[in-house]
């Protein structure tokens, strides 16, 4: 598996640092790390410049560059311990679209990311690097949340492997990118403590009460058997592959409200879900489930595609 | 975007939690309060259209058919677009269907009984070949699709036939005010009005508030209702084959009450007639729209002819009435109303859901 992990030098790129040197990857995954500093100058602009500003800007530059490097080589030696083989490369422009171009470039089968917690007006304004990748790229995207982030009084980033198991909560609705997230979860090299809670959550109307008449048709009551069926068959899949597997279906007026709820029940360390693209009408009406995850969740999140 | 707009306006996980938590007397309260807001935004709703119709000339009947359908159908085209997207698509197809029938049989029906309801004939000749004509038509579309449909799977109402429904909906609202137009005063009882009817604006905004406050009281009455006949000890199946399966049909009610009590019942004509055009031509129009829409077999040995049978029956109505629908012809329609709940849930063939 080749892994792209998007660094900044924040504490969240740290802490994804960590989550991903202890994560169950496939052995021989490859890791390369990419750092992006972002283009301050246009090129006419460069081109405008003094003699003089020029050298500011080329010793800035290299200034940064350096200290840049610095980072990748102390991020490196983490992810090496992890076992891990490990690349890593210097870029400038536009932060996710420079992480988005990268991955694609080398091909990568996941991008990481930390989630920074802009909360509020500056989210608003500049959006968040974590929500552009998710959007924009065309690999599967982790999300990794830090420890420092309290959030409902847990804690979301898993304490150190030893004596604690990894604990995934595994979305799971029928659709080729959910089928997609049960092959990932095959590939992991989880040892026999890891456990994966294996969810479907079935979206029901509950405006009107419609609820209700939902709950005692028997069109309804098929629908929740085939449901389970696919849920169990896909669970077995796991268990295949040596994972301990539970399973559990749950009706909700609201999709990921419920797999949030469900993650915190679970303790869950990570979310992980198909990522479905949907047509435009249909996002504006209805919202998209994974964004919504990502920008709730406490823990992190894997976006499968 | 994070949320989409359905979940800004029909949060409903916030107001039923909220609900499940309250003592009885504040559910009760809130369902008083709820009605005071349903029959507040009918009266307004009413006087808006009547005095819409004076300043324009335009009949009451159509005003109702068109303007008041619309909105009064607004519960049923939410529900059914959600449920379309979220991929259950015998509650969208239940919706409009069920809301046609409870439409109907069960209001106009009461309407009937209640008071003597004048026919505009000139309007409703035309107006109810095209209710008639728009259910056979999904009918129609609904047996092709059977027909068509490779084995073991389900008849579908595709994207393309959602489409032709919503134009036709475009066609059925413009024909209708050529209508209005020409054969307006034939038959329109006009009314000797001492008062000087309200500007335009104004009526308009009557309506459209009146309209507001009908599906908000709606939507707090039902589950706050829902939650106090639980907590009574109501089934679960006779909450939902009543109050759940009336809930969307709840503006028509109100309407029609508020029409009779004024004085005005070719209102609630117009709208009953626009309503059922609607539930076919916006309702299951836009769901399909949304996602093609399934066909589950109970809709074609029971709710389709469930429908038929209301429609039919409406329609040699209007061309035998004279100047009145007759009191058993409400009590009919009433009558397979009655039936078509008790059927439903003894036969269990399961709801229009």
């Amino acid at each position: 598996m080749k892994v792209l992990l998007g660094t900044d030098g924040s504490e969240t790129a740290a802490a994804a640092v960590r989550f991903i040197a202890g994560f169950p990857f496939p052995a021989g995954t490859e890791i390369r790390i990419v750092s992006v500093i972002w283009d301050v100058l246009l090129e006419h602009e460069i081109a405008a410049l003094s003699t003089e500003q020029w050298g500011v800007f080329q010793e800035t530059e290299s200034g940064t560059r350096g200290e840049v490097e610095d980072l990748l080589a102390s991020e490196s030696v983490t992810l090496q311990q992890g076992g891990w083989t490990v690349t890593t490369e210097v870029r400038s422009g536009h932060a996710a679209a420079e992480i988005v171009a990268a991955a694609e470039e080398y091909e990568a089968d996941l991008i990481v990311v930390g989630s920074h917690g802009l909360t509020g007006f500056k989210r608003f304004l500049l959006g968040s690097v974590s929500n552009q990748v998710l959007q924009s790229a065309q690999s599967s995207v982790l999300i990794v949340r830090k420890a420092e982030e309290e959030c409902n009084g847990r804690n979301p980033e898993p304490p150190a492997r030893e004596g604690h198991p990894w604990r995934f909560l595994l979305c799971y609705d029928g659709s080729e990118p959910s089928d997609k997230a049960v092959d990932f979860c095959t590939q992991l090299d989880l040892d026999e403590a890891a456990s994966i809670e294996a969810l479907t959550v079935l979206p029901m109307v509950r405006l009107f009460r419609q609820d209700i008449r939902q709950e005692l048709n028997w069109v309804w009551q098929q629908k929740k058997e085939a449901e389970k069926t696919e849920l169990e068959a896909a669970a077995d899949r796991l268990r295949q592959h040596g994972a301990n597997v539970t399973t559990t279906l749950v009706e909700a007026g609201d999709v990921s409200h419920a797999i949030l709820e469900a993650g915190d029940e679970f303790d869950a360390d990570l979310i992980v879900l198909g990522h479905k693209g949907k047509g435009a009408i249909e996002r504006f009406l209805m919202g998209s489930v994974t964004p919504r995850i990502a920008h709730h969740a406490c823990i992190s999140v894997l976006a499968i595609r | 975007m994070d949320n989409g707009i359905i979940k800004w306006i029909a949060d409903e996980e916030v107001l039923q939690d909220f609900m499940v938590d309250l003592p009885v007397i504040l559910l009760l309260l809130i369902v008083a309060l709820a009605v005071v807001l349903l029959s507040k935004g009918a009266d307004w709703l009413i006087d808006g259209v009547v005095d819409l119709a004076e300043r324009t000339g335009l009949p009451k009947i159509v005003i109702g058919a068109t303007v008041v359908s619309l909105g009064t159908t607004l519960p049923e085209a939410f529900v059914s677009v959600m449920a379309a997207f979220l991929g259950n698509p015998g509650l969208a197809l239940g919706n409009g269907v069920g809301s046609i029938i409870a439409d109907t049989g069960l209001i106009f029906g009461l309407t009937c009984v209640l008071v003597a309801v004048p026919v505009n004939r000139y309007i409703l000749n035309r107006t109810g070949w095209v209710q008639v004509g728009a259910a056979s038509l999904l009918v129609g579309i609904a047996v092709f699709a059977l027909i068509n449909a490779a084995d073991g799977d389900d008849p579908v109402l595709g994207r393309s036939v959602g489409l032709f429904f919503l134009v036709l909906l475009g066609v059925y609202l413009y024909i209708t005010y050529r209508w209005a137009k020409q054969g307006g005063d034939l038959g329109h009882n006009d009314e000797v009005t001492t008062a000087e009817p309200m500007a335009l604006p104004t009526a308009w905004s009557m309506i459209v508030g009146g309209l507001v406050l009908i599906v908000a009281g709606a939507r707090v009455l039902v589950p706050a209702a829902s939650e106090i006949a639980t907590r009574a000890g109501v089934p679960e199946d006779v909450i939902a084959a009543t109050l759940v399966a009336f809930g969307t049909s709840l503006p028509e009610l109100m309407t029609a009450i508020a029409a009779i009590r004024k004085g005005h019942p070719e209102i609630t004509v117009g709208n009953i007639v626009g309503a059922d055009v609607l539930n076919v031509l916006f309702v299951i129009g836009a769901a399909a729209v949304a996602a093609p829409l399934a066909i589950p077999d109970n809709f074609y040995f029971f709710h389709f002819p469930a429908m038929m049978i209301i429609l039919i029956s409406f329609r040699v109505f209007i061309s035998r009435a004279d100047k009145t629908f007759q009191r058993w012809q409400g009590a009919w329609l009433l009558g397979v109303y009655a039936v078509y709940v008790t059927l439903q849930y003894t036969l269990n063939v399961g709801g229009a859901a």
